[in-house]
């Protein structure tokens, strides 16, 4: 994929010093944080779950899934895995 | 048969492959290998005839003679980070926890496969060699080599390696971009480069192959933004599904046998003269999203190719 010159206000300053390429690195413009409060995990079905009002449901069937998967809210599954890591 | 999934528990596009084996009936075995040896344990034993033993969870447990084949998603490292020399424990470790796992017969994709055909370098020659149109390319730390192409070529960009950074504030996201010869300066030197041809396209392709079925969905931007690239603003992406002809379609088949992969996620620019040129290739790519936006069925495809391994 290709991609596009940054705004000048969106470029992070290279601190100085830094390797060129890290100015070009951004915050997603429309990231979302995940709640990992309202996140689980299903230890028998072996999947991922999330709160839905007093339930919980798969994480795939539930609408935070397709906001994270298809909204373009968030650089969807690493996000949530890089979020799940750390 | 067993299915082993290797991810970490938050991973919807594993759990839409588990989801799938459930709804088969295919036992599943979903552990992260980062779990050893605290919530994972396992105990093998040779006899000269392959390895007998079994994986454990507190939750679950299989055979090691019943796993025929393994999802390697986006597990976590084995690292032992508590109790006594942990470095030489995790070391331990992979060597014989990492080694069982290894030994499983089939894999999507075999781990060390996928290491290799990461590296850009290694897929834009493969890529070449299979017979697919690909952009020049310059790795470099040099200033003075990267002013010289920049200056070549009409229009170049800057693409990371590895497109994600932490930052004092959280993650950032490096996404390509276009440079010229006056951006460049001596930070270049302190680590390797990479800038390439830009390729002028009417959209763009994700191609998703599972063995020898190839899925292709057409990705055309309605933005500034997602013309260039759609990472940058996938909501004003257009979905379609497309096929691939007949040339792209056997030389990808020869790049993926060539690198060993049973699974890849590739990104192609179609240019106005329907030319595609490969761009990049992800041996574990996502493509759940492009399942729920086109309908392509790539879970159904990588559960076929999970419970049905070559004997």
């Amino acid at each position: 994929m290709e991609s596009t010159a940054l705004a000048e206000h969106e470029k992070v300053t290279a601190r100085g010093g830094a390797p060129f390429g890290l100015r070009f690195a951004r915050r997603p413009s429309t990231s979302i944080d995940l709640d990992l409060d309202h996140v689980g995990y299903d230890e028998q079905a072996q999947v991922a779950i999330a709160r839905d009002g007093d339930r919980w449901v798969p994480l795939i069937d539930h609408r935070m899934s397709v906001t994270l998967q298809t909204s373009g809210e968030t650089p969807r599954e690493d996000e949530i895995y890089d979020k799940s890591s750390t | 048969m067993t299915v082993l999934v290797l991810t970490g528990r938050l991973d919807p596009t594993a759990d839409l492959v588990v989801a799938e084996l459930h709804r088969r009936g295919v036992p599943v075995f979903r552990c992260d290998p980062a779990d050893f040896p605290g919530q994972l344990t396992v105990t093998a034993e040779f006899r000269g005839a392959g390895w007998t033993g079994r994986l454990r969870t507190p939750h679950h447990e299989v055979a090691l003679t019943d796993v025929r084949s393994a999802y390697f998603r986006r597990p976590g490292e084995i690292a032992v980070d508590a109790g006594p020399e942990p470095e030489w424990a995790t070391a331990e470790a992979r060597g014989g926890f990492g080694g069982l796992l290894a030994a499983v017969p089939y894999w999507l994709n075999h781990p060390g496969r996928m290491r290799h055909a990461e590296y850009k370098p290694v897929q834009l020659a493969a890529a070449a060699a299979a017979g697919l149109a690909t952009p020049r390319t310059l790795v470099t730390s040099d200033p003075d080599a990267a002013r010289r192409f920049v200056a070549e070529l009409p229009r170049v960009v800057y693409k990371a390696f590895c497109s994600t950074v932490r930052a004092d504030d959280g993650r950032r996201f490096i996404y390509t971009s276009v440079v010229t010869a006056d951006d460049i300066d001596d930070t270049v030197r302190h680590t390797a480069h990479q800038f390439q041809e830009w390729i002028d396209k009417e959209y763009e392709i994700r191609l998703t192959v599972v063995g020898d079925r190839f899925f292709a969905a057409r990705l055309t931007g309605r933005s500034d933004a997602a013309r260039i690239d759609w990472r940058a603003d996938y909501d004003a992406i257009e979905y379609a599904v497309a096929d691939v002809p007949s040339d792209v379609r056997r030389a990808v088949a020869a790049l993926l046998d060539g690198l060993d992969l049973r699974f890849a996620a590739m990104d192609f620019a179609v240019r106005p003269d329907g030319t595609w040129v490969f761009l990049d290739l992800n041996p574990n790519g996502q493509w759940g999203w492009i399942q729920h936006e086109t309908g392509l069925p790539i879970k159904e495809a990588i559960t076929d190719a999970l419970t049905t391994p070559p004997t």
